[in-house]
């Protein structure tokens, strides 16, 4: 059974310590959900777990299937089955989506031509509402916020990683298209997908319904429970939070 | 050998039997060449004042041009002729009071030393789905001066690939003149790929009649130093004229681009864009210039210059200059930039499993053909892709 385990975990950005001590340990088949205010660290924890060399971890250890994997690039990252939608996907210009996709599939999964591609794509598109030329657009490039993020979850149901990082997915997204992303979340999500779902709002819980919820402030894990702790975030706010740090 | 003198120019002329009028403007020609200086305008001149162009003793040859014609061309009236020949038709008199305008000083050389070129003619109202294609072979020094007239409401796309057939130092100079009537609209894709140790010069210029598009194409691989000129004149209503530049820089070439787009009448639209990969020593300076004249109303102007460096030594500015003389414009926009290539670009890709190399490979392929879906027809933006995905697998990037 695949394992993330995150232990004692410092990571700096320029000098400066973002995460400050942080231990998190997410099976395969278990969705958890981290939330926490603007700041508090959730993007940098992502962006370490994949291996962003701007994020440069000081102490502690990420370990997967009990590999440490914090000097790992990030592609080999990918390659043992990790998966990053990130928040802001990045813009590329000039390079297709399909191509993009097509390239990433090859070197996770198996090697396809263009033909085969198009096939493994077609079963996706329809579910996804993409227009057909969509997938000749420019990566991220003039996309909505909304078909950012859905892109992103098409990405993730087309590569099917071991263990998913989604880092506010929910963001930026209009009712039908959160409750979309939401479904798919939900598709996705079985006992061979370990997920880590960070949200800064509780709306998406209306949905997807994770076993564990965490509370991140301030670079540190201050409370972890069920999903009732979401709940209490919405009706209380961060504010009982912030004294714990 | 010759030299670049008075005597090489009414050699050129007497071989090839030319009138007097034509020997008068190659040595009015000269004259302009001696005379100008390397830039005209005043905000380039500063980036250029230690700039110069040795020009050795060469024996002038002249370029082997191969090219292809759709096979209904005669039964429709396209005319090319070899350039000698069409500077003596007096039917094109008009046309030829305006193609020795020497205001550039590569123009007025290569006026001044032309030994091979061609004149094309597509009549009115002729619409070419496949494109006239020109091959041009460089083994000896070469200066070609082109001439290419869309009549009212042609449509057609000229391909006009250059290259080295031997590794010898050499210089290519071309002067390319496209005129398009009322309502034509004409594409030209430029595609190059000279040995390192030719000197070119490339002067293009558009004349367009009201409602008629010319758009420029060009793709640089080769060449030791590079010195492209391209004026885009919007002369009459509704004109439009576009430029696309992709230049990859390798070793110790070094370009000198600069693109106008010159807006003389109303309803103008130009832009003008370039992207430049640079490696190995390579240096580039782009500049670019948009001109509105007073009176010239709603007019639409666009300027992008993006440079990216793939190598430490190589080096690359972006210099983008506004000169709108009229108030009334739709817009006059530019941007510019030089960078390596973005991190956080890397990251997107190598966190999705593509190694390192492969992920630069695609930025950059990416990056350099975001200006082929202009080119109309589909071959040639697959020509063109296919040109750069070897060049860039070519390259240690």
């Amino acid at each position: 059974m695949a394992t993330l385990e995150i232990k004692d975990l410092h990571v700096s950005v320029e000098g400066k310590e973002i995460i400050k001590g942080l231990d998190l340990t997410i099976n395969q088949g278990e969705l958890h959900a981290l939330m926490g205010p603007n700041g508090s660290g959730k993007t940098s924890l992502a962006m370490t777990i994949m291996g962003h060399p701007k994020y440069k971890i000081d102490s502690g250890e990420i370990l997967f299937d009990g590999q440490n994997i914090s000097t790992l690039s990030p592609d080999k990252r990918a390659r043992l089955g990790l998966f990053l939608a990130m928040q802001y996907p990045t813009e590329i210009p000039g390079v297709q989506y399909t191509t993009f996709l097509r390239a990433a599939y090859s070197a996770l999964k198996e090697k396809v031509s263009v033909m085969e591609f198009k096939d493994i794509l077609k079963e996706h598109l329809d579910a996804f509402k993409f227009p057909a030329e969509f997938l000749d657009r420019s990566l991220n490039e003039g996309f909505s916020g909304g078909e950012k993020k859905r892109a992103e979850i098409l990405q993730l149901k087309i590569l099917k990683p071991k263990f998913a990082v989604l880092d506010e997915t929910d963001s930026g997204l209009d009712i039908d298209a959160l409750k979309n992303v939401a479904e798919s979340i939900n598709e996705v999500a079985n006992n061979e997908l370990g997920m880590l779902l960070i949200t800064h709002y509780q709306r998406i819980l209306n949905y997807v319904h994770p076993q564990f919820v965490h509370v991140m402030i301030d670079g540190k894990i201050v409370k972890s429970g069920g999903e009732e702790l979401a709940k209490e975030l919405e009706e209380k706010g961060y504010e009982n939070f912030l004294a714990m740090q | 050998m010759q030299t670049f003198s008075e005597e090489t120019i009414k050699n050129i002329s007497e071989a090839n039997a030319e009138s007097e009028f034509l020997l008068k403007e190659r040595l009015n020609a000269f004259k302009n060449f001696n005379e100008l200086s390397l830039e005209n305008s005043e905000v380039f001149k500063k980036y250029t004042k230690h700039e110069s162009y040795d020009l050795p003793e060469i024996k002038i040859g002249s370029a082997e041009i191969e090219f292809e014609l759709p096979k209904v061309a005669d039964n429709i009236g396209i005319i090319l002729l070899p350039i000698a020949e069409a500077l003596g038709d007096s039917n094109f008199k008009t046309i030829l009071e305006k193609i020795f305008n020497n205001e550039d000083k590569f123009s007025a050389f290569t006026n001044a030393f032309f030994n091979s070129g061609y004149f094309l003619y597509i009549p009115n109202n002729i619409q070419l789905k496949v494109p006239i294609i020109f091959r041009t072979k460089i083994g000896t020094p070469s200066f070609s001066k082109n001439i290419i007239l869309g009549g009212t409401n042609s449509k057609f796309t000229v391909l006009e690939k250059i290259e080295s057939i031997n590794n010898e130092s050499s210089i290519h100079s071309i002067q390319l003149d496209i005129f398009a009537e009322e309502g034509a609209k004409i594409e030209h894709v430029f595609m190059q790929d000279l040995n390192l140790n030719t000197i070119e010069f490339l002067n293009r210029v558009s004349h367009t009649q009201k409602d008629s598009n010319v758009n420029f194409h060009s793709v640089i691989f080769g060449g030791q130093r590079i010195r492209a000129r391209t004026n885009i004149n919007l002369e009459k209503n509704g004109a439009i004229g576009k430029n696309f530049e992709i230049i990859f820089g390798k070793e110790s070439q070094r370009f000198d681009s600069l693109s106008t787009v010159h807006s003389k009448s109303d309803f103008t639209k130009g832009e003008s864009h370039s992207r430049g990969l640079f490696t190995g020593k390579s240096k580039a300076l782009i500049k670019g210039l948009v001109r509105v004249e007073s009176g010239a109303k709603k007019s639409d102007t666009y300027l992008t210059q993006h440079g990216m460096l793939l190598s430490k030594e190589a080096s690359a500015d972006t210099i983008p200059c506004l000169e709108i003389l009229e108030e009334d414009v739709l817009r006059a926009t530019h941007s510019a930039s030089v960078s390596p290539i973005d991190d956080d670009q890397i990251f997107y890709l190598t966190s999705h499993g593509l190694e390192e190399s492969d992920a630069r490979k695609l930025i950059i392929q990416g990056f350099a053909t975001t200006l082929l879906k202009n080119i109309d027809l589909k071959e040639i933006r697959e020509d063109i892709s296919n040109q750069l995905e070897k060049k860039i697998g070519e390259e240690n990037v």
